[in-house]
């Protein structure tokens, strides 16, 4: 049933599609958002440890549903696999409100100036569609400010020799007192030469826009904040944007198809809604922001005789390139209790290894872990304890309060063949096809992964630590809730999907605006990037299909 | 043991065979081995079959079971496990503390037997 014309349908209220919608109403422009979750608040969040965004293992509580929204996920081996969203290897980001950024951590990092151009500074290795960005850190570097002081930074990370320039200061201080493995960690850091800083977080750490500041509890990531101090997109633009009028924000509603009319032009989306009606939208302009692995499927699914292969899909691209982080890192054991049971935990980063690693391309940020709940505790386990029985929970007793872990998102070397299909068989609730996850990590990726362990190992054993041991990854498909890369932004349609302002090539009013665009994801959690850029694109929408003043 | 049980009637529903079958594979060593049902056995001995149960065609299955141990001895006690907080007492970790009604479903307190 088709509904009013709008100026613009945004698909997805995760990190970058409330940003554009805010950018468009900025500009008088009507919109509807489009989000197939619920919007959950913290009242939603029951602080349960085994049903969080962190630890599904009974479920994810803001999204997916558990049921009817499955992914088919093919291993190294070639076996496919049907998995629900609270099952391994499914690669989940939230679906709700604010998407990922309700529950996350928060780091809030900038990518740096090499970050955008990987493939000038190292070249590609074998294997590997690695390549620079069409657009450079300066281009965003407006954008990442606008991010931090609207949505809310706190942190200081004027002591990062290796951070691009930039022009302000974050607007909130770090939390202070940071916690104890900050004070143990930065004296290592210093007796090793590298250079410690506060981790940025989209976090209060002082009552901002109305807010409290981090009451520093143990219930974070993954986690609906209990006092509103994280700032997502949720509790900063979209109430923002909503005030106006202009914006209207659809909950439950899954967007099943671009539609494109005869001339090849969007014409709107095609939509459920709750009870699973089928709703037409029309709209001058479709911005697409579900995720890297959702938008690669709504842009598939949105296949049609002018675009028999998907949108932006004509020299099969789409989907291609799906990337992460492969996080290693190190535990050490120290002889005194170093866990203090204050949150975020996450405090202290270093960035020496980003792009300092002799020989190899890039690396990745080091940063001690988020605060843990026991459960979490359970894989921090060294290679010779015992998986079970009276050794080990020995160990557990004695490690718990007196261990560290340092790790860190290595950048990876995105592979052609990692990528998101449209499974030919299963579908979702809505009689949808879903997302089929298949391809490996690059080799080199891993070695990369294993150096920073070592890194992550030493500045542990600089600190104190008696005894460490590694935590390194696997050459499994990489995805999960850093996910990027499936629809990539380049100059050249033959190798990209999006042009450097995100629209999708051979579509006049299309965009992509989300971490589907990044090149490559640097390394560093990629969020902040995600809303600059939707910062950048919101603005460049507004200006290229200016609205008829009438 | 009570999180297993619960949990199988909820959200492990599709590992009921995998249970059956692997208790089922248990209790045939255990005959094999020392012939008498694995429930019945000294606790020596019981570790000592898990041991060859956990490398042995069985491993998949040991996994599942230890997997899901782990979760209901360090999870939240709301879910079955961990009776009073017995694993975070352990760890020196104190139970969360009681800031308004965020911290509990009043469902799971009332199967518990009320606010705790």
């Amino acid at each position: 049933m088709p509904l009013p014309m709008v100026d613009a349908v945004v698909v997805g209220a995760g990190a970058g599609g409330p940003i554009v919608a805010q950018e468009l109403v900025r500009a008088g422009w009507r919109v509807v958002l489009l989000e197939r979750g619920k919007w959950n608040t913290p009242w939603d969040c029951l602080k349960d440890d085994l049903r969080n965004q962190r630890n599904p293992n009974l479920g994810n509580p803001f999204g997916p549903e558990d049921e009817g929204n499955p992914r088919v996920v093919v291993g190294l081996d070639g076996k496919a696999t049907v998995v629900a969203p609270y099952e391994g290897g499914y690669s989940n980001n939230a679906a709700c409100v604010g998407g990922g950024t309700l529950s996350y951590g928060a780091m809030a990092w900038r990518f740096q100036p090499t970050d955008f151009r990987m493939a000038s500074k190292y070249g590609a290795p074998d294997g590997s569609t690695l390549a620079d960005w069409p657009i450079s850190y300066d281009d965003l570097e407006p954008y990442y400010e606008k991010a931090e002081w609207e949505l809310g930074v706190s942190g200081d990370v004027s002591n990062d020799p290796f951070k691009g320039p930039r022009k302000k200061a974050l607007p909130m201080p770090p939390v202070t007192p940071e916690g104890r493995e900050f004070e143990v960690l930065d004296k290592g850091a210093r007796k090793l030469g590298l250079h410690p800083f506060h981790i940025p977080m989209l976090r209060n750490s002082v009552p901002y826009n109305g807010r409290p500041a981090c009451m520093r509890c143990r219930w974070c990531v993954g986690f609906a904040c209990e006092v509103d101090a994280k700032n997502g997109t949720q509790n900063t633009v979209l109430p923002v944007a909503l005030k106006t009028g202009l914006l209207e924000l659809r909950t439950e509603c899954m967007t099943r198809e671009v539609m494109v009319d005869e001339r090849g032009r969007a014409s709107g989306v095609r939509y459920f809604d709750r009870e699973g009606r089928t709703w037409e939208q029309p709209a001058r302009v479709v911005v697409v922001s579900g995720g890297a692995i959702e938008s690669a499927r709504l842009l598939l699914n949105s296949a049609n005789r002018t675009f028999p292969n998907g949108l932006g899909n004509r020299y099969d691209w789409v989907g291609r390139n799906l990337q992460g982080h492969t996080y290693s890192g190190a535990w050490g054991m120290f002889d005194e209790i170093v866990y203090d049971d204050i949150g975020p935990g996450a405090t202290i980063a270093i960035s020496d290894f980003n792009h300092g690693n002799p020989g190899m391309r890039g690396g990745g940020a080091l940063c001690n872990e988020f605060i843990r709940l026991p459960y979490q505790f359970v894989g921090a386990r060294p290679p010779e304890v015992p998986r079970w029985g009276q050794a080990y929970k020995e160990w557990v007793r004695q490690a718990y309060r007196r261990t560290i872990s340092v790790m860190g998102p290595t950048q990876e070397m995105p592979v052609f063949d990692s990528r998101i299909q449209l499974d030919p068989q299963v579908r979702d609730k809505h009689g949808i096809p879903v997302a089929r996850i298949s391809g490996p990590r690059h080799p080199e990726t891993l070695e990369i992964s294993n150096v920073q362990a070592k890194h992550a190992e030493d500045w542990l054993k600089a600190a104190g630590a008696v005894k460490t041991w590694l935590k390194l990854s696997g050459p499994g498909t990489s995805g999960g809730q850093h996910q990027a890369g499936t629809c990539r932004m380049g100059n050249d349609a033959k190798t990209s999907v999006v042009d450097r302002d995100c629209r999708v090539h051979d579509l006049e009013n299309v965009y992509v605006v989300d971490a589907s665009v990044n090149v490559t994801n640097g390394g560093f959690n990629p969020v902040l990037t995600i809303m600059a850029n939707a910062y950048r694109v919101g603005e460049k929408i507004a200006q290229t299909h200016a609205k008829a003043r009438g | 043991m009570r999180y297993i049980d619960i949990q199988l009637t909820r959200k492990f529903k599709r590992h009921r065979k995998a249970y059956s079958q692997a208790i089922t594979a248990l209790d045939a060593l255990a005959y094999s081995r020392h012939s008498s049902s694995f429930a019945a056995l000294p606790f020596e001995a019981r570790t000592a079959l898990l041991k060859v149960f956990e490398k042995g065609e069985n491993s998949k299955a040991f996994n599942m079971v230890l997997d899901h141990t782990l979760q209901g001895y360090f999870g939240s006690p709301r879910h079955g496990g961990n009776k009073d907080y017995a694993s975070w007492r352990m760890l020196g970790v104190p139970p969360m503390p009681v800031r308004g009604r965020l911290q509990y479903s009043l469902e799971d307190a009332a199967s518990r037997g009320g606010l705790s």
